[in-house]
């Protein structure tokens, strides 16, 4: 079983991560939510899928 | 070019009217920060796009960030 | 008349219409997926015979879609008139 980081190895995409600049991870094609599920989430991706929610907080008060 | 199907993308409810929430829906629509300039935006900076996957990429989330203007 | 029918249908083509955009958009930058290019051709498919369909029995979706007289595509509802 080949991780996205193995696959970005085998690709020879891994770069020198230097400070200060920005990355994006390459998306892997995985699992896929069914069309009526994918329409209401708003992406087809379960790995995209990140609702907005009330976050727990810390002990002191800050979102986590 | 684009055609209008006659279709949304997503299935909305008008159910009232609401100018507070209309002020916002319209921000989202034509505002600085809005679905239109950033639809503008991805249509132009595609033409400077050195590799096909960047064309294309700019070309479908800039016609996708219009889908908002054709709910009305 | 709206019928419950033409609205599962329309719904139906709905979702697997942002299915196929979705789909299309994970191609544009990574078009040597096999996967997702199947899964891209088989939902683009059924989106085609959806349509087709829809269009027989409800009228046009796109104005270049042929039309019985008078032309159907004016006719209502209209997609943001239509309770879902």
């Amino acid at each position: 079983m080949s991780t996205p980081e193995d696959v970005i190895k085998e690709k020879g995409l891994l770069v020198n991560y230097r400070l200060a600049e920005a990355y994006v991870p390459i998306q892997m094609y995985g699992e896929t939510f069914d069309p009526r599920t994918a329409l209401m989430h708003g992406t087809l991706f379960p790995d995209l899928y990140r609702p907005y929610s009330n976050r727990p907080k810390h002990s002191n008060g800050e979102v986590i | 070019m684009w055609y209008y199907v006659k279709k949304l993308q997503y299935p909305a409810n008008v159910a009232r009217t609401d100018l507070g929430m209309a002020k916002y829906l319209f921000a989202q629509y034509g505002g600085p920060d809005s679905e239109l300039s950033a639809a503008i935006r991805y249509l132009t900076q595609r033409y400077t796009m050195p590799i096909p996957q960047a064309k294309a990429v700019l070309t479908d989330i800039g016609t996708e960030e219009l889908v908002p203007i054709c709910y009305q | 008349m709206y019928s419950k029918d033409a609205l599962e249908l329309l719904k139906e083509i709905m979702a697997v219409d942002f299915v196929v955009y979705e789909l299309a958009l994970f191609l544009d930058t990574h078009p040597n997926d096999r996967r997702a290019l199947e899964d891209h051709n088989n939902f683009a498919r059924k989106s085609h015979q959806l349509r087709a369909m829809y269009e027989e029995k409800y009228g046009p979706l796109v104005l270049d879609s042929v039309s019985g007289f008078p032309y159907q595509y004016i006719n209502d509802p209209w997609p943001w008139e239509i309770r879902y």
